[in-house]
């Protein structure tokens, strides 16, 4: 593991998104109590520019911007993660079954995983908010609901091409069952690639919530960035430091989250890593 | 005969087959064998002739599609082709267990050896995590580990190949089994290594008591661990005796071709050095065979008999039987093959 980390490391990109992510999460963490401000308080007179009084200005009903920020990375960051459990949980069972029992259940399996690849996402994202309501757990379902596919066939074929090796066989021979030899030896062999889709996945669970409040989908009674951006995009030029601001903080979030996975891939990539 | 105690391992009438788009492969053809207490039985045969797959048979692991066909696997006396999956799994590495030639790839590369060996004992037995370790180290010390402290922590791309064979070997004996099969267990080693494994074999054996099924290619292997001998050839049983008596006398033409195959290290001059022998031919596909014996294609002396009838065993010595038609008849004589 000690190679992997310096692998890691020596990924200055990674490095750099590691940190910001550490800052983003902390102003999440700490940010609210240090800045006292309810992000849904009007504070100021509408669409007050950046200055001295609102270090980022406020919106079209003079709600401070930097509040909403610091507020909206909480939900913004905890939809990411549980939808991103979310995911991995749904791909990761259905691609192990499918690649580690073959034949008709693989078929089976992956016929509705092609099915749900097929369907535009945020379309049936929409969907199922529609009919759903928009609350967060339904957010965070919906996101894991969609995006599941990709994750499935990762796993799928990290089955098909561990579940041959001798190891497996050896597993067998001293009297593991099915269960046994698929998360005791076959996952944490297939775990590589999948920690570093599941760190991508984050950015792309982040990047869906924010599409969906952005169409007027979001929870509307808690505050998110992407929910911060579709309220005020109709102002946009008026009050741009509305829009801009959460923007940049998404833009910031991803890509660490994007950079990190970047680091991750090289840190377990056996060929880059010394003995 | 009822005083015959139940044998430890009886295999009879055991066949595989694979389907296959040129027809079924009959990759094992009604294998029969016996394995008593302590006893090291040697299965030589080139490669594709069925070795292996007794070996994952015995186990029931044979890879789809193939199938167990027919046959009798008695493990003192129970049928292990009837027992249901949860007792075929309690009997693989408790009761039997396996070591597979390359150790590389047969361990987990992600786990320690020290936390393999401990989860083969917790499977099988009721210790907690503190006395399976302290197994674990036991059964390092007994394979001859050097600092087995510290090898106990170690991942398998740490340890040398001959080490990784040793923890292998650790791990198949963790529940002290009855049978250990061995397949090919040192193939991968180099030759010095390969005599400290077979060392340290015979030591386990005089240890624990463990039969021993020894699966190679290597005649010097058997000479050196087996007590008894099963040759193979295209899936079929054609020869088996006593390694004395195999050695000295080896009743099917087969068996004498491995044998010439051996090198042998004498004070020749350069100029005197004879071309190692070699048996001419391939093994044939197991889908085409026809009537006759399986090793008529390839025998320097086949007869007009062996491609119309493949011979049965024959007994050719004291408990040594060998399937050729030589055995019970002369070679061919002029007026018969007239007739």
């Amino acid at each position: 593991m000690n190679s992997g980390w310096r692998l890691f490391v020596a990924n200055k990109g990674s490095v750099g998104g590691a940190l910001v992510l550490c800052a983003i999460m902390l102003a999440a963490l700490v940010g609210p109590f240090v800045y006292d401000v309810l992000p849904f308080d009007m504070v100021s007179a509408p669409m007050t520019p950046p200055g001295a009084e609102l270090p980022l200005g406020s919106d079209y009903l003079g709600r401070d911007v930097l509040a909403g920020i610091l507020h909206g990375a909480r939900v913004t960051l905890a939809i990411g993660i549980a939808a991103t459990l979310c995911t991995v949980f749904i791909g990761l069972t259905i691609g192990a079954v499918a690649g580690f029992y073959g034949k008709w259940v693989d078929t089976l399996l992956m016929r509705v995983t092609e099915f749900f690849q097929v369907l535009p996402p945020i379309l049936l994202a929409m969907v199922l908010v529609g009919v759903f309501g928009p609350s967060i757990t339904t957010i965070i379902l919906v996101i894991g609901a969609v995006s599941w596919p990709s994750i499935a066939r990762l796993t799928r074929a990290e089955f098909l091409r561990i579940k041959e090796r001798e190891y497996v066989l050896a597993g067998r021979a001293i009297g593991a069952g099915n269960l046994r030899i698929m998360l005791r030896i076959i996952l944490p062999n297939a775990l590589p690639p999948l920690i570093v889709s599941a760190a991508l996945t984050v950015g792309v669970a982040i990047l869906f919530e924010s599409g969906l409040s952005f169409i007027g989908l979001g929870d509307p009674d808690v505050i998110s960035w992407g929910y911060m951006i579709g309220n005020s995009r109709d102002k946009m030029f008026d009050s741009w430091w509305a829009v801009m601001f959460p923007g940049l903080a998404i833009f910031l979030t991803v890509l660490s989250l994007s950079l990190i996975g970047d680091g991750l891939n090289d840190a377990f990539n056996p060929k880059l890593r010394a003995r | 005969m009822d005083d015959t105690p139940v044998p430890l391992l009886q295999i009879s009438d055991l066949s595989v087959e694979f389907p296959t788009s040129a027809g079924v492969a009959h990759v094992l053809d009604r294998i029969s064998f016996t394995l008593g207490d302590g006893e090291t039985l040697g299965i030589v045969g080139e490669s594709g002739c069925g070795k292996s797959m007794t070996a994952l048979a015995i186990l029931r692991l044979v890879p789809s599609p193939g199938h167990i066909a027919g046959g009798e696997i008695r493990l003192r006396g129970e049928d292990l082709l009837a027992a249901s999956e949860e007792r075929i799994r309690d009997v693989r590495g408790n009761a039997i267990s396996m070591i597979f030639q390359e150790p590389m790839t047969a361990l987990n590369p992600v786990f320690t050896i020290g936390q393999q060996i401990t989860e083969t004992i917790r499977r099988h037995q009721a210790k907690s995590a503190a006395e399976a370790r302290a197994a674990a180290l036991e059964l390092l010390r007994a394979v001859e580990i050097p600092e087995p402290q510290s090898r106990i922590d170690q991942y398998p791309h740490q340890l040398s190949g001959g080490m990784r064979q040793r923890a292998m070997i650790a791990m198949a004996l963790a529940c002290q089994p009855g049978i250990l099969i061995a397949d090919e267990p040192t193939t991968a080693l180099d030759v010095t290594t390969q005599a400290q494994i077979f060392d340290l074999m015979r030591e386990l054996r005089a240890k624990f008591g463990t039969a021993i099924i020894l699966i190679t290619h290597n005649m010097g292997a058997i000479a050196e661990l087996a007590d008894r001998v099963m040759v193979m050839y295209a899936g079929r049983k054609v020869e088996e005796g006593s390694v004395a008596e195999v050695l000295a006398r080896p009743g099917h033409p087969y068996t004498q071709g491995l044998l010439e195959c051996v090198l042998h290290v004498e004070e020749e001059m350069p100029d005197e050095r004879e071309t190692l022998a070699e048996i001419p031919g391939m093994v044939p596909a197991l889908t085409g065979i026809g009537r006759g014996c399986v090793f008529a294609p390839r025998c320097s002396f086949v007869m007009r008999h062996c491609r119309e009838e493949s011979p049965s065993l024959f007994v050719v010595g004291e408990a040594h039987t060998a399937a050729c038609w030589l055995a019970v008849e002369g070679p061919d004589r002029p007026e018969e093959n007239s007739r």
